[in-house]
């Protein structure tokens, strides 16, 4: 017999019982199974894990939006508004706008570029335009309307009730609205064109012609100095060639009488009292004299 | 479930055969009942994509894969006894299987495994290569110089097939 006849018959041994059983065999196969698919699992949430947390360190890691680009106001202004832009070319911001640390408001970026005065000057102050305490109670009342979960204060005049302001509270803190009113010569929509700039912005406002003329223009969240708060303007050009203009602002009423630089106790709101929406809202209703 | 039944079938006709072909690569009834059980547990582990004509081949390639990644990381498997043995390894040899698996013994595991499966299981030198994952040229070296070892282990000139 050769050595590998020999081995042919290396199987048939005398060989001890077997102590392994189905069962056991079969319960860890089980085991086995399951902590595949397990890891089948934990490696699709791995990836999808990684892919969110690589997404999120690229968006972080890209540069920021052009500075002349929308979308640069709180968090919580929404651009909702369904309103055209002007069709003017936007202009180029020369340096971008964020609160002090100290200033307690929102992070925010806002582009700045120069204010156009308009080039026929509104008669604002002395010779500005009295309103009706009356039909600022009334537009009050409608900016209660619009935002029935804040709290609305008192609408006070100065002077001579030229200038109005009441505030607008919540949680979030206290912001407030001013009013206030001019004569324009020519049409709403040249008048408009005409303070296309006034409020420094860097994109066009957004505008709504009414059926009768009456133009509604809608500017963007600009900064206040040196209060380091925030305001938006909503300009209202009537057919019966009065200008209302109204604004959001993101401190108190009075604070821009009170502040001075040394005065800690001017207080901020992270945001604007009024959404985009909100806001924009008014427009109509003053331009209809209600 | 289906899945079972089928394995369950498997396991009862092949187990033991699984634990002797791992007997004759280790020599050890112990390890070689570990190397055929996990095995069978990969093999559950794969029922589903395994085909029954290909479940034999498949749970002997695990077993010799098993035992050559053992060898390999230097695991040798410990045999703990309660007493000494009454002679050395090496000598008082009886029974003619334990002196030709001591014999076998004395082949490194790679030449160990070549003979195994080309002579105690048959394969040709092309079914041996691919279940070592290796090349025919490896399996035909590996086979000639575990069989000039094992001849000399096995002490008794013996004939050979390959003269």
């Amino acid at each position: 017999m050769n050595i590998e006849d020999e081995l042919r018959g290396a199987l048939d041994v005398s060989a001890p019982p077997p102590t392994t059983t189905l069962d056991h065999v079969l319960k860890r196969g089980r085991r086995r199974v399951f902590a595949q698919r397990a890891g089948a699992v934990l490696g699709v949430f791995a990836v999808v894990a990684g892919i969110g947390i690589g997404a999120t360190t690229l968006n972080q890691a890209a540069p920021p939006e052009p500075a002349d680009q929308p979308n640069h106001g709180p968090a919580t202004v929404e651009h909702s508004v369904g309103w055209p832009r002007v069709n003017t070319p936007a202009r180029t911001p020369y340096g971008t706008w964020t609160p002090t640390a100290s200033a307690g408001g929102a992070a925010i970026n806002i582009p700045l570029c120069t204010v156009k005065a308009p080039s026929v000057p509104r008669e604002r102050g002395l010779g500005a335009q009295p309103l009706a305490p009356e039909l600022v109670a009334k537009w009050r009342d409608q900016v209660q309307k619009l935002v029935p979960e804040m709290t609305i204060g008192t609408v006070t005049g100065f002077p001579s009730n030229v200038f109005f302001e009441f505030d607008v509270s919540d949680s979030s803190g206290t912001g407030s609205v001013m009013v206030w009113a001019a004569r324009f010569a020519g049409t709403p929509q040249a008048s408009a064109d005409d303070g296309l700039w006034e409020t420094g912005d860097c994109e066009p406002a957004r505008r709504l012609v009414q059926p009768d003329g009456s133009v509604v223009q809608l500017h963007a969240v600009r900064p206040v100095e040196p209060l380091q708060a925030i305001r938006q303007a909503l300009a209202v050009y009537r057919k019966d060639g009065l200008l209302i203009q109204i604004e959001q602002r993101n401190h108190r009423s009075g604070d821009v009488a009170a502040h001075n630089p040394a005065n800690p106790d001017v207080t901020r709101r992270p945001t604007l009292p009024l959404t985009d929406e909100q806001f924009s809202r008014l427009g109509p209703i003053i331009a209809e004299g209600v | 479930m289906r899945r079972d039944e089928e394995f369950s079938e498997f396991f009862t006709s092949r187990f033991d055969w699984a634990r002797r072909t791992a007997y004759a690569l280790c020599a050890d009834w112990s390890e070689a009942e570990e190397l055929a059980q996990n095995a069978f547990v990969k093999a559950y582990a794969k029922w589903p994509s395994i085909r029954r004509e290909t479940a034999e081949g498949y749970v002997r390639t695990i077993v010799t894969r098993l035992f050559l990644d053992s060898r390999r990381r230097g695991r040798e498997r410990e045999r703990p006894v309660a007493d000494l043995p009454e002679h050395g390894v090496s000598g008082g040899f009886t029974d003619p299987d334990a002196r030709l698996n001591a014999a076998l013994q004395q082949v490194a595991p790679k030449q160990r495994a070549a003979l195994v499966l080309r002579f105690v299981h048959d394969l040709s030198i092309e079914q041996t290569a691919a279940e070592l994952g290796c090349s025919v040229g490896n399996v035909k070296s590996q086979t000639a110089r575990g069989l000039a070892t094992l001849r000399e282990a096995y002490g008794e000139p013996v004939n050979s097939e390959c003269g």
